[in-house]
């Protein structure tokens, strides 16, 4: 500690980085360029293309937020000056908190695409009976009140819930003025 | 420029701290701590966005299309140029150049207002509309039935960026204060680099949140 503070007398006291500001330009007109490119892959109409081998929709979706992720790397390795960052600790929370971010992100995707080749009757789960009430049930008024109880009741919900024919919760009466 | 910053008051290092750098290392480690919470929380909306987008396709695509991108694409105009006009109040400020960090503070509170009004315009319109999260959903003409989840989230998410956007307005507003309390050097712009880091990070979660709700469906 002692050494440290004969070295900073010693030697100019600079604190942090000068980011060029070139640099922040750049940074500025790349990131406007990708919201550019975004918009205009969101704009393309992928049905006109008729190819059945190739999920268009999906690549499209993987493509935007692609540009998302090349987005966000360009705001905190310029925008926060993580770039610049020589700290070790403040890598190390930055970088860890991302693979923790990760970890989170992959199960949550993995357990919701594939829990249905392990569980057959998980497609019919989710299609549980919302409690809130939609417009196609009748008076488009609100629903009942509690919020939604994810694991439904699967005997008799399930049947009459596939499709767009959602019942209201029994207890909510129509007539709610 | 120089006549500006005369007459304000130097920083000094607080007695406990060894140098000037150490001070700004100890403030940036809370800060990047604080960023790192700060993903946690937006993250675990983002998860839960993923998980309904992945059991609920169709719903999300029905309620995508019910957004004005015109607007989303706005707002991120709106962001991404006072993300510039900040990253250009730190180079002032180190620069010592306190009336340019005033002006570009001004410049980034008047785009984040331009932010708040057109999601005030998008609010509205939603209130109008009726499509508005849980038990307060009225909507008419939706076809899937879970629709409304994504405009749950579509709440919860904007509303908590919004609230975000209004805390760093607030910030801005301290650092201009700021910039009338103290002559910011090379050796001090703590407070404008840390109010910087802030808008980026609202910068950064918009970056996904606008592809995620607007564009994807």
């Amino acid at each position: 500690m002692s050494s440290n503070t004969e070295n900073h007398a010693g030697h100019a006291d600079i604190p942090g980085h000068e980011i060029p500001k070139s640099t922040i330009i750049g940074s500025y007109f790349a990131l406007l360029f990708l919201t550019a490119v975004m918009l205009g892959l969101s704009q393309l109409n992928v049905a006109k293309f008729d190819i059945d081998w190739l999920n268009l929709h999906a690549i499209r979706t993987t493509l935007i937020m692609g540009t998302a992720l090349i987005m966000g790397l360009i705001v905190s390795m310029f925008l926060m000056g993580l770039r610049y960052e020589s700290k070790l600790l403040n890598l190390t929370i930055f970088l860890s908190n991302f693979v923790f971010l990760l970890i989170f992100v992959l199960f949550t995707w993995v357990d919701t695409s594939f829990r249905g080749e392990v569980d057959p009757t998980f497609n019919e789960k989710i299609n549980w009976t919302s409690p809130v009430k939609h417009e196609a049930a009748g008076e488009g008024h609100e629903g009942a009140a509690t919020e939604a109880k994810p694991a439904a009741p699967a005997a008799e919900a399930a049947p009459a819930a596939t499709e767009a024919k959602p019942e209201p919760a029994k207890e909510a009466a129509p007539a709610a003025h | 420029m120089a006549t500006a910053s005369t007459g304000l008051p130097e920083h000094h290092v607080a007695h406990h701290f060894d140098s000037a750098e150490q001070e700004f290392d100890s403030v940036k480690t809370g800060m990047w701590l604080f960023i790192a919470s700060e993903i946690m929380m937006f993250g675990a909306l983002f998860v839960g966005a993923l998980l309904f987008h992945t059991l609920h396709p169709a719903a999300f695509s029905e309620g995508s299309s019910h957004l004005n991108w015109h607007l989303g694409a706005i707002n991120t105009f709106f962001l991404l140029t006072s993300g510039l006009t900040m990253g250009l109040a730190v180079i002032a400020a180190q620069h010592g150049e306190q009336g340019k960090v005033r002006m570009n503070l001004v410049l980034s509170i008047i785009l984040a207002s331009g932010f708040l009004v057109v999601k005030t315009i998008e609010y509205s319109a939603k209130f109008e509309h009726g499509t508005l999260p849980g038990r307060l959903w009225h909507a008419h003409g939706f076809t899937d039935p879970f629709s409304h989840i994504f405009f749950g989230l579509y709440f919860v998410m904007t509303g908590l960026h919004a609230t975000h956007v209004l805390i760093g307005m607030g910030m801005m507003i301290w650092a201009l204060y700021r910039s009338t309390q103290v002559k910011f050097t090379r050796g001090y712009f703590t407070p404008i680099e840390m109010v910087a880091i802030y808008w980026a990070l609202v910068d950064l979660v918009w970056v996904f949140l606008f592809p995620l709700l607007y564009l994807i469906g």
